[in-house]
């Protein structure tokens, strides 16, 4: 165990009667990484967090979080979850729900008040503090939801598809807020299937498919593993360019852009030399990268096959 | 443990602040005194004098008429016409014709015109007035004479004396076996009804989706028992603003009657409703009412109360844990907890007639049966209603049979309350217990 590590999973796997929902999973996080789980429905994301909280027991194999053993007491007070299936008392003030959540995370009731006036202030919930959560609209609820999840100040924050339902606005609102708090050194961990938000906020990434782990790396070297050499070629007169020849194949996209698929053994700088010489006007020429939405899709459908 | 009470304030204090609460605690009192002055109106209107002509030509029943039980009767001679003009001295209640013929008199065959509305009870007096003349008329012509009659007809005086000397009437009976039934069916009901609320804070929590949320702060025992707990302090309130109610109105009645017996009652306090209390019936049954052992059957009532609440309600949590929102599985799941809260009912009706009956007496020994059962039996004394041993054992088996349930329950409330959109039934739920 590593205390400078926010969690490392070891070995960890949990049965439903005779099936695994998750199967010798191993994975560490850094310190104040912003972290994606990804993986489609039922691959045990949801397991992996309630076992990562405490609120389920691996059968086998650990899980430390900060260098402690995982247990749900000591766990409370460092980390935030905010599960899938989330929700608030309908018939509780917005206010006093908060408080009242905080101080099951352990907070004295002064200092969760204070804490409560500082989130409703910065996120400009004070106009309805004191009404119902059945009086509020979806998106307040939702709000009032991460300031409960975030009101301890966990080092280890766990949001379980935080964006869903969220309105464009209030999702800004939320991902800034996440931003900030990696910032101030908190372990972000996402689970999602929005490969998109992965995409632009996470730097880690722990793919799952069927209880198991089919990928784990960062971002950009994920990307970079999964790129095939192609290149998206843009400019005038490209109906110039041969269609095939001994450096590569193409694909028309539009009148203006074109994809290049070098072929095996061949370099980019060949490809630089040969278009030079071509009567065309070139306006840009990129490395096409994958989306992690089609290494996801490429990895689940191998893994299934 | 300061996590259990903050979940258990939590409930209450949103509980009590609900309207539904203000109103059920407010209407029970309101429904007593109702009821009390219920007695007093009727009591008291009864009090009133009917006027009561009466034509009898041959003067067969009119002499032996007295001016007695509120009834004023007068000779006349014939009816007055329904639309005469009269003042109120010479108004009548109704006339009573008594036939000319001695057969038809012995047949009883009475004619009453009557001008108001004659209530039920001044019929029944009447009657029986009649009755009883007619009767004495009856044995006249058979040589029998009324001294002989009265002599046949005294009332038989049966002295109970219990063996282990304490003090037995008919009328502390009589209350023993009200109080018992009372008792008894309250129990019943707040079980149920309170239960009932576990179950639905719980379905609450889970159809909220708030549970998990919950659950990742504190263990699911926790919750649990914080919840069953704050829903207790609730019905422990409820009851407490009850007895307090019940409390003040006795001791007010306790008030006028310990004024009345020292004759320290302003005259003209002494009429209207107050005569009831002069009744003297009334003094024996308030007084054989205090001298029943409250403080012990209160303190019994408060034990099996909590603890057969605990043990109900944690499995009233189990299933409202293992559903989701669809009534009728919880009907289904609900049936076998209250088999036996139904079956105490049946064992409750033979223990007020029987206290130590053989199925009061196993009923009070089973956990599910014993807090409506044997409260019925303490409250007819301790030996006689139940002796002491059988009471400490009902006592122990309750305790121990509470903390295995809430054990089992919060081991099918902790994996039900994750599970959605699934139809759970019992034999699932057992092996939800086994689940590490």
């Amino acid at each position: 165990m590593d205390r400078n590590k926010a969690l490392e999973v070891r070995n960890i796997s949990k049965k439903y009667k005779e099936n695994f929902a998750v199967q010798h999973l191993s994975f560490d996080i850094e310190r104040g990484t912003i972290f994606g789980l990804l993986g489609p429905n039922g691959a045990g994301k949801t397991t992996l967090l309630r076992m990562i909280t405490g609120i389920l027991v691996p059968d086998n194999g650990e899980i430390y979080v900060q260098g402690q053993k995982t247990d749900l007491v000591s766990n409370a007070k460092f980390i935030g979850y905010m599960p899938e299936e989330r929700g608030l008392y309908k018939k509780m003030r917005a206010e006093e729900q908060a408080i009242y959540l905080a101080q099951l995370k352990g907070l004295p009731k002064s200092e969760a008040k204070e804490r409560v006036h500082y989130w409703f202030d910065r996120l400009d919930m004070n106009s309805w503090k004191n009404k119902t959560v059945e009086e509020v609209s979806k998106g307040m609820g939702q709000k009032l939801q991460f300031v409960c999840t975030v009101i301890h100040e966990p080092s280890l924050i766990i949001l379980d598809e935080p964006f869903s339902g969220l309105d464009p606005l209030n999702a800004d609102i939320i991902k800034n807020e996440i931003y900030e708090l990696a910032k101030q050194g908190a372990t972000i961990v996402f689970s999602t299937h929005r490969m998109e938000q992965v995409e632009e906020i996470c730097q880690q990434i722990v793919l799952m498919n069927k209880g198991k782990i089919i990928l784990n790396d960062t971002v950009v070297n994920a990307k970079k593993q999964y790129q095939k050499g192609e290149y998206i070629l843009k400019g005038e007169r490209l109906e110039n360019l041969a269609q095939v020849n001994e450096l590569y194949t193409s694909e028309t996209l539009t009148d203006k852009e074109i994809k290049l698929s070098l072929l095996d053994g061949k370099k980019p700088n060949e490809l630089l030399a040969y278009l030079s010489n071509q009567d065309i006007e070139l306006s840009s020429l990129a490395l096409d990268t994958p989306s992690l939405n089609e290494i996801f899709i490429e990895l689940v459908k191998g893994d299934n096959s | 443990m300061k996590k259990i009470l903050l979940i258990a304030f939590r409930d209450f204090s949103i509980r009590i602040r609900n309207k539904t609460f203000l109103i059920s605690t407010l209407l029970l009192p309101i429904g007593i005194i109702l009821f009390y002055g219920t007695i007093f109106f009727f009591t008291s209107t009864d009090t009133d004098t009917h006027r009561i002509g009466v034509i009898d030509e041959k003067s067969y029943v009119l002499p032996h008429l007295t001016n007695e039980d509120n009834f004023e009767f007068k000779a006349m001679d014939k009816l007055i016409p329904a639309n005469a003009k009269l003042e109120d001295k010479d108004k009548f209640d109704a006339i009573l014709i008594v036939p000319n013929q001695l057969d038809s008199l012995l047949v009883g065959k009475f004619q009453i015109m009557t001008y108001t509305k004659v209530g039920l009870l001044t019929k029944n007096k009447l009657e029986s007035i009649l009755q009883n003349l007619i009767e004495t008329k009856r044995f006249e012509g058979k040589s029998i004479d009324m001294k002989t009659i009265e002599e046949v007809k005294k009332q038989i005086q049966p002295f109970y004396k219990s063996v282990t000397g304490g003090e037995e009437n008919e009328i502390k009976e009589g209350i023993a076996y009200a109080l018992s039934f009372g008792l008894g069916i309250m129990m019943y009901v707040i079980l149920t009804i309170y239960g009932a609320q576990v179950m639905r804070g719980v379905m609450e929590e889970k159809t909220n989706r708030i549970v998990e949320i919950i659950i990742s702060s504190v263990k699911p025992f926790e919750l649990l028992l914080g919840k069953i707990i704050g829903i207790g302090m609730v019905s422990l309130l409820q009851l407490s603003v009850w007895g307090f109610f019940i409390i003040i109105i006795n001791l007010f009645l306790a008030f006028i009657l310990g004024a009345n017996q020292l004759n320290s009652m302003p005259e003209n306090f002494q009429g209207g409703i107050f005569t009831i209390f002069n009744n003297p019936n009334f003094k024996i049954i308030f007084h054989n009412l205090q001298s029943n052992n409250f403080v012990s059957i209160f303190l019994l009532f408060l034990f099996y109360f909590i603890s057969g609440f605990f043990l109900y309600s944690s499995l009233f949590a189990a299933v409202g844990a293992s559903v989701g929102d669809d009534p009728q599985d919880v009907q289904s799941l609900m049936m076998p907890i209250m088999m036996p809260i139904f079956l105490s009912f049946i064992f409750l009706s033979k223990s007020i007639n029987n206290p130590n009956c053989t199925e009061a007496v196993v009923a009070s020994m089973v956990p599910f049966t014993a807090p409506v059962v044997m409260i019925s039996r303490v409250v007819f004394g301790i030996p006689e209603g139940v002796p002491l041993w059988q009471l400490m054992l009902s006592m122990v088996i309750m305790i121990c049979t509470t903390i295995f349930f809430i054990f089992l329950a919060s081991r099918i409330y902790k994996t039900g309350i994750l599970l959605y959109g699934k139809k759970v039934g019992w034999k699932e739920m057992i092996q939800w217990i086994f689940i590490k």
